[in-house]
C-alpha cells in the first residue's frame, strides 16, 4: 500500500486542503478543512476514504472554517495547537509531539511567528507547512517581534531538515526544501543573517 | 504519491526508479527503464506515480499523456511534444525543456522550479498552482494561458510572453525580466513587489 495526497483548492479564503490516506481507500487523515464544498466530499467518497482524522496547521479562519460543516458528515478526531477551535473538542498536540494516525507516523513541529499556534506536519517525506513557509515566501506577520520569532524558529527547526522533502503549504504551488532554500528570497535572508553571525 | 524511498547506493538522495532498488543514475538496465518510462510517457494515457530522474527524454510524442503524482525531476526533455497534457502534482524541477511544445496543457500543483526552458511554447494552458520559481526563461510564450496562484519568483526570463493571460494571484516578485510582454493581461492583479 502506497501514501496517497490528494489537494484541494477553496476559493472561501484560497486554502490548500490536503486529503491523505493510503492507496485503495480507507481511514484518511484531512489537513486544513478551509471550506467543506460538495467537490472535497466527491473527492473523499470517489477514493472510498472515510474522515478519521484533521490535523490543523493555525487557528486562522481560512483553514478551520469548514470543520463545521465536516463534522457534521464524519467523526474525525480534531488535532490542533490549540486548545480549542469555535468550541469544538480538539487533540492537543505539542511540539515534538510524533501522532499515529490511520497507519501514518506524523511529527509535529511547532513554528510560532505567523500565529503562537503554528504547527508543521511533517509525514515521510511531505512537510505540511500551512503558512510557516509558502512557495516563494514566509508567513506574514503581524509585527517585528513575530517576525523575528518565525525566522528563529524555521532558522533552527525546517532548515536544517533533509532537502529533498516535499512542501505542501497552506497557499499557492507546492515545492521543495531544497527549492525554497535556493529561490526563496526570504528564506535567502535567514540563510545569510544565520551565516554572518556564525563568521 | 511516487515513492519516497532513496536510493540503495549508500549517500544517494536520489529517487529509486519503479521497479528498481536505485536511482536512474545508479540503475544496472538504464537503456530498460529509460525505454519504459518513455514508452510509458508517450503512451497518451494516464499514467501514475512514476519515478525516474536524471533522465534525457528527446523526440517524444506526449500528447494528452496524464502525468499524475510523478517524479521526473533533474531531467532533460528535448523536442517533446507535450500538447493537450495534464501534470497533477507532478514533480519536474531542475530539469531541462529544450524545443518543448505545451501547448493547451492543464497543470495544477506541479513543481517546474529551477529548470531551464528554452523556445518552449504554453500557449493557451491552464497554470494553476504551479511552481516556477527560479526558473531560467528563454524565448518562450505563454500567451493565453491562466496562471492563477503560479509562483514564477526569483526567475530570469528572455524573450518570454505573457500576452492576454490571467495573472491573478500570480508571483512575479524578484524576477529578472528583459523584453518580456504582458500585454492584454491582468498585471494588476499579480503581484511584483
Amino acid at each position: 500500500m502506497s501514501m496517497k495526497i490528494f489537494q484541494h483548492f477553496s476559493v472561501v479564503g484560497f486554502c490548500n486542503t490536503y486529503l491523505i490516506g493510503q492507496d485503495g481507500g480507507g481511514p484518511a487523515i484531512l489537513i486544513d478543512p478551509g471550506h467543506v464544498d460538495v467537490e472535497l466530499i466527491e473527492l473523499i467518497e470517489e477514493h472510498h476514504y472515510t474522515i478519521d482524522h484533521v490535523l490543523i496547521t493555525h487557528r486562522h479562519d481560512a483553514h478551520v472554517q469548514g470543520l463545521g460543516t465536516l463534522l457534521k458528515i464524519y467523526t474525525p478526531e480534531v488535532h490542533a495547537a490549540a486548545a480549542s477551535i469555535y468550541d469544538y473538542h480538539v487533540s492537543e498536540v505539542t511540539d515534538n509531539q510524533t501522532l499515529h494516525l490511520c497507519g501514518f507516523e506524523i511529527d509535529a513541529i511547532h513554528i510560532p511567528g505567523h500565529s503562537l499556534d503554528s504547527m508543521v506536519f511533517k509525514l515521510d517525506r511531505a512537510l505540511f507547512t500551512g503558512d510557516v513557509i509558502m512557495s516563494g515566501r514566509i508567513g506574514s506577520t503581524s509585527d517585528i517581534m513575530e517576525r523575528e520569532l518565525l525566522r528563529k524558529a524555521i532558522r533552527k527547526r525546517l532548515l536544517s531538515l533533509d532537502e529533498n522533502l516535499l512542501l505542501f503549504p497552506g497557499h499557492g504551488a507546492p515545492s521543495t526544501l531544497k527549492i525554497e532554500k535556493m529561490f526563496n528570497p526570504e528564506l535567502l535572508e535567514i540563510i545569510a543573517a544565520t551565516a554572518e553571525l556564525i563568521m | 504519491m511516487f515513492t519516497f524511498k532513496t536510493c540503495a547506493v549508500q549517500g544517494c538522495p536520489g529517487f529509486v526508479c519503479n521497479g528498481h532498488d536505485t536511482c536512474f543514475r545508479h540503475c544496472d538496465d538504464q537503456a530498460g527503464a529509460l525505454a519504459y518510462s518513455a514508452g510509458r510517457l508517450a503512451s497518451h494515457a494516464r499514467i501514475d506515480d512514476m519515478t525516474i530522474t536524471n533522465a534525457e527524454f528527446q523526440d517524444l510524442d506526449c500528447a494528452k499523456t496524464q502525468i499524475v503524482t510523478c517524479n521526473l525531476g533533474f531531467c532533460t526533455f528535448r523536442n517533446i511534444d507535450f500538447t493537450g497534457a495534464k501534470f497533477v502534482t507532478a514533480s519536474l524541477d531542475f530539469c531541462l525543456f529544450d524545443r518543448c511544445r505545451f501547448l493547451d496543457i492543464d497543470s495544477r500543483y506541479s513543481v517546474f522550479a529551477g529548470s531551464k526552458f528554452i523556445d518552449c511554447d504554453f500557449t493557451g494552458s491552464m497554470l494553476l498552482h504551479t511552481n516556477f520559481t527560479g526558473c531560467d526563461m528563454i524565448q518562450c510564450d505563454f500567451s493565453s494561458c491562466d496562471l492563477y496562484y503560479s509562483n514564477y519568483t526569483s526567475a530570469h526570463l528572455r524573450d518570454v510572453r505573457f500576452q492576454d493571460c490571467n495573472m491573478k494571484k500570480a508571483d512575479f516578485r524578484y524576477t529578472d525580466r528583459r523584453r518580456v510582454t504582458f500585454k492584454y493581461s491582468n498585471y494588476e492583479e499579480a503581484n511584483f513587489v
